[in-house]
């Protein structure tokens, strides 16, 4: 725990830290504030329509008759929820390819890494676009659109992780670890494991950012999540839809685009101060900095 | 000779394996998915009330069957499907009944051609050289490059182009709204056409360009600060080299190694992106067709599209691995 | 058991290149010897000549292309490779103390998991017991090492670490691929001298890969000396490098500067072909730098011949078999 401290106080030095976690401190809190809610996410007309920031609705209501804020709580708590689910996918995934790919090496290295390649080279949005509108309904649900985009993402990851244990496979220790009678799971998973998190938790967050993007583009395309869910991507295109930049509504359109901006720039900071803290390169540089 | 053999022969392959792959998988994915086009076209009727006589059932369904390419066993709908990519034919397009789809495609190509062209080249040229340049001095000026950097970068394509859209279309009127060229205006090289060709392409351009360049510029002031501390840099300054040699003979030039690599692999990205952008600005290239396609559930248009966005992808990605050993010349002399 | 391990016609060919087109070159060609109980034996040579690979080979880390290795005169077949009864008598210690240990992981943690996994202690008090008794022969505790990671310690320590930690489980064999190369000279010493007494003490046998002919002379009974794969001088280390038969060996010899200030340095600086080149060679490997090359040597590879007791790979005496 002691060191859980000092780690967190070391990172708060680099403002882009502080502000990136009181950001997503900020988010989550929204998120959680969901539960509380007094209003049905997806019933519409609970509300006078068209109301500016107020008091009583902070952050306005809708053209549908629907608070801004609250809307917005359910939208933060549901792109946050793909977003997790598909980052975490994704690495499991990554992780046993790439230590498989990695160990094993031969047809099964070779084979892996072709079907990885693929799925990296093919462009993500077009192919997505093809499985959503086929698979209208089934996409519909949160859980398994995280599946569909974790299966994009994997590719690059399982890369960076069997090369990673392509060298490590040939470092001494490895051998010493075989000599001291070491199986090979229990090798890979105790003796590599602690080599690779590193990467992976920069790129998880880097993944979940990109899915959020996903997330709001398909959205924006009519496709992916039922639009009567709130998520940022539903309620963008909500408002893009039904005229908000029109009628005037500017609060109705700002919050969805400011909350993702804050969000992705927040979840980008983290990502660069994390894995500039765990690069020792840059380590020493910020050691002589202060 | 060698240079062919262990450099371009295993790069055919693999350009060849994946692009196969891919094309495969695009011709898999909705047979394997448990939804039926034809069932959910025939549903689509029925919603609208056409009645169809049950003796024209079977006739409508073996033409929509065709129209689909969805006749016969899996494996004559392999064949056939192969043997009509070759020779172009993706069948016609379904929303713009007769047009053939390739025609569809072929018209909207050259402008996200022209635009992704001219976008990438620029954004990787503009970052290379800003980037190589703050990546080896230091200074309060890059110091704010990054800090504006730090911002743009997390922003996807399309709330990029959303952001532009409002600020210089709607809240500040300079550019249009939307199209690729006004109406009305014919295609020729008057002045009139081509001016009209770019304030248009303006904005998804001046989209295009900010988010490639912060992406590379980042990269690149990463990859050069690496280079910096490597020792034939240091060999260089102690051998009384100046400074601004170093830049650009010696830093730059092995900086760009990796980001051509980078580049390549980045093209899969840069590419859907481009579709996003210009389906935020009505631009007529392939993603706004995409979107018009998906709205309109042309399912062969999309199938076109998909083909083609694969071949576009993996063909650039080849034409990138031919072009690297220009810059690399241990490839060559391997 | 008159040889502990023994070692015939061990060969390991290495392919190059891609998918599609490849080169081959022998790394380990047509390699016998053999080391009796109780027994230093030395294989010396340039950096590239193939004995850390033959030491692979004989791990069990590489398959060998072709040959036979024997071990407790029984042929590896029969033992499995890295099965737990082989690696019981058979350990090794690397060059680079640094490498040998997993820098994420504490020093202790590698000595535990080998205790455990051999079954040597079933609690931890009476593994921690035996880790400490190894530790001690080297000249270190487990106070010392415990909770420690491998960048707390000095080379010197950890390199003592490594070797207590492959006698846990006493074995008879201990392969030592230059162990004391990234050492400094007076620790060097006295790991020599634990080589030699766990000899003595504990009748191990130890396979000494260096390339450093001093300490070899110092420590080893036999030795044999590796120029591009192949054995070309083998024999006692007495007479092999006090009187060197094989024109490498007396190259090797003569190339140690003496620290006289007096005699100098009387070599001439040739130029060699490269390594790659001089491995893909016909006729023997050596004829490249040979000073006494004869037509011969280019197309003909030399038979092994014995010469007084030694074993010599060299046109020169492969017309007097004795």
């Amino acid at each position: 725990m002691k060191k859980l401290g000092s780690l967190f106080r070391d990172l708060t030095k680099d403002f882009r830290f502080t502000i990136a976690f009181v950001i997503l401190l900020a988010l989550l809190f929204l998120a959680i504030l969901s539960f509380f809610s007094p209003y049905h996410p997806q019933r519409m007309y609970q509300v006078p329509r068209g109301r500016p920031p107020s008091w009583e609705h902070p952050l306005g209501t809708n053209w549908l008759g629907q608070d801004v804020f609250w809307q917005l709580t359910f939208a933060v708590r549901n792109s946050l929820l793909i977003a997790v689910i598909t980052s975490l996918i994704s690495r499991i995934i990554a992780i046993f390819v790439g230590m498989v790919a990695g160990y094993r090496g031969g047809l099964v290295d070779r084979i892996l890494m072709i079907i990885g390649d693929t799925t990296m080279v093919l462009p993500s949005l077009v192919v997505l676009i093809v499985v959503s509108t086929i698979l209208r309904e089934w996409v519909r649900h949160l859980t398994n659109l995280g599946l569909l985009l974790a299966f994009f993402s994997w590719a690059w990851d399982a890369r960076v992780i069997r090369s990673q244990i392509l060298s490590l496979r040939e470092r001494e220790f490895t051998f010493v670890a075989i000599l001291s009678g070491m199986r090979t799971t229990k090798l890979v998973l105790k003796q590599y494991l602690p080599h690779v998190l590193p990467v992976i938790l920069t790129t998880l967050i880097n993944n979940m950012s990109w899915a959020i993007g996903m997330e709001i583009t398909l959205a924006y395309l009519g496709l992916g999540i039922d639009p009567t869910v709130p998520t940022i991507g539903t309620m963008l295109q909500t408002a893009i839809y039904r005229q908000a930049l029109f009628l005037r509504l500017w609060w109705w359109l700002l919050t969805p685009i400011i909350t993702s901006i804050l969000l992705f720039i927040a979840l980008y900071w983290l990502s660069v101060v994390v894995s500039e803290y765990l690069d020792p390169r840059t380590r020493f540089q910020r050691i002589g900095l202060r | 000779m060698k240079f062919i053999k262990y450099y371009l022969a295993p790069r055919l392959v693999q350009y060849i394996l994946v692009t196969f792959l891919g094309l495969s998988a695009a011709f898999f994915l909705p047979r394997i998915l448990p939804m039926d086009p034809v069932k959910q076209q025939l549903a689509q009727y029925q919603a609208f009330g056409v009645y169809i006589p049950p003796e024209q059932l079977e006739e409508i369904v073996s033409t929509l069957q065709q129209l689909y390419g969805l006749e016969g066993s899996l494996s004559e709908q392999y064949m056939s499907f192969w043997k009509r990519l070759f020779r172009g034919d993706f069948g016609p397009s379904l929303a713009r009944y007769p047009t053939p789809v390739m025609k569809v495609i072929a018209q909207s190509l050259p402008w996200t051609f022209g635009l992704l062209l001219l976008t990438t080249i620029l954004s990787w040229v503009v970052a290379v050289i800003v980037g190589g340049i703050a990546g080896y001095y230091r200074g309060r000026w890059t110091e704010i490059l990054d800090a504006i950097v730090m911002v743009i970068r997390p922003i996807p394509y399309y709330i990029m182009s959303l952001l532009c859209l409002i600020l210089f279309a709607y809240l500040f009127p300079i550019f249009p709204l939307s199209g690729g060229i006004g109406v009305g205006i014919e295609l020729s090289f008057s002045w009139e056409t081509v001016k009209s060709i770019v304030e248009h392409g303006a904005l998804p351009a001046l989209t295009l360009l900010i988010v490639g360049i912060a992406w590379q510029f980042q990269s690149m002031k990463l990859i050069v600060q690496g280079v910096r501390s490597e020792d034939y840099v240091w060999y260089a300054k102690v051998a009384g080299i100046e400074e601004q040699r170093i830049v650009f003979h010696y830093v730059i030039p092995n900086a760009m190694l990796p980001m051509i690599t980078q580049l390549g692999l980045q093209f899969g990205t840069i590419f859907s992106g481009a579709l996003v952008t210009e389906m935020v600005f009505a631009y007529p290239g392939v993603g706004w067709i995409l979107y018009d396609a998906v709205m309109r559930g042309d399912y062969n248009l999309i199938m076109g599209i998909t083909c083609i966005s694969v071949l576009a992808v993996t063909t650039s990605i080849f034409l990138l691995d031919l072009i690297y050993p220009l810059f690399d010349p241990r490839v060559r002399y391997r | 058991m008159e040889k502990l391990i023994e070692v015939t016609n061990l060969t390991k060919i290495f392919s190059i290149g891609t998918l599609l087109f490849k080169d081959k070159f022998a790394a380990v060609e047509e390699v016998s010897f053999y080391i009796r109980p109780a027994e230093i034996f030395t294989l010396a040579g340039e950096s590239g000549c193939g004995k850390t690979t033959t030491a692979k080979i004989i791990l069990g880390f590489e398959e060998q292309t072709e040959g036979e290795i024997f071990f407790e005169e029984k042929s590896m077949a029969s033992w499995k490779r890295k099965s737990a009864e082989f690696l019981q008598k058979v350990q090794a210690v690397f060059q680079n103390p640094f490498e040998s240990f997993n820098p994420l992981r504490t020093v202790d943690d590698i000595f535990l998991e080998t205790v455990y996994n051999f079954q040597m202690a079933q609690d931890k008090n009476r593994a921690t017991e035996l880790i400490d008794d190894k530790l001690k022969a080297v000249g270190l505790s487990f106070q010392e090492i415990y909770g420690r990671y491998p960048s707390e310690l000095s080379g010197g320590q950890l390199q003592r670490a490594s070797i207590a930690r492959a006698l846990i489980t006493n074995p008879s064999l201990l392969v030592a691929d230059e162990p004391v190369s990234m050492v400094d000279a007076s620790l060097r010493m006295s790991i020599v001298n634990l080589f030699t007494k766990l000899r003595d003490t504990m009748k191990l046998s130890i396979l000494y890969i260096t390339h450093d002919l001093a300490t070899a002379y110092y420590l080893s009974d036999r030795i044999a000396i590796m120029f591009r794969g192949n054995i070309v001088e083998m024999g006692p280390s007495e007479e092999v490098l006090m009187k060197p038969k094989h024109p490498y060996t007396q190259l090797l010899r003569d190339s140690i500067p003496e620290a006289d200030p007096h005699k100098k340095w009387k070599g001439k600086i040739a130029v060699f072909d490269s390594e790659y080149e001089e491995y893909l060679r016909e006729g023997c490997k050596f004829a490249g730098r040979c000073p006494v090359v004869m037509e011969k040597c280019k197309k003909e590879i030399p038979r092994e011949v014995l010469v007084d007791g030694i074993l010599v790979k060299c046109h020169q005496y492969s017309g007097k078999v004795k």
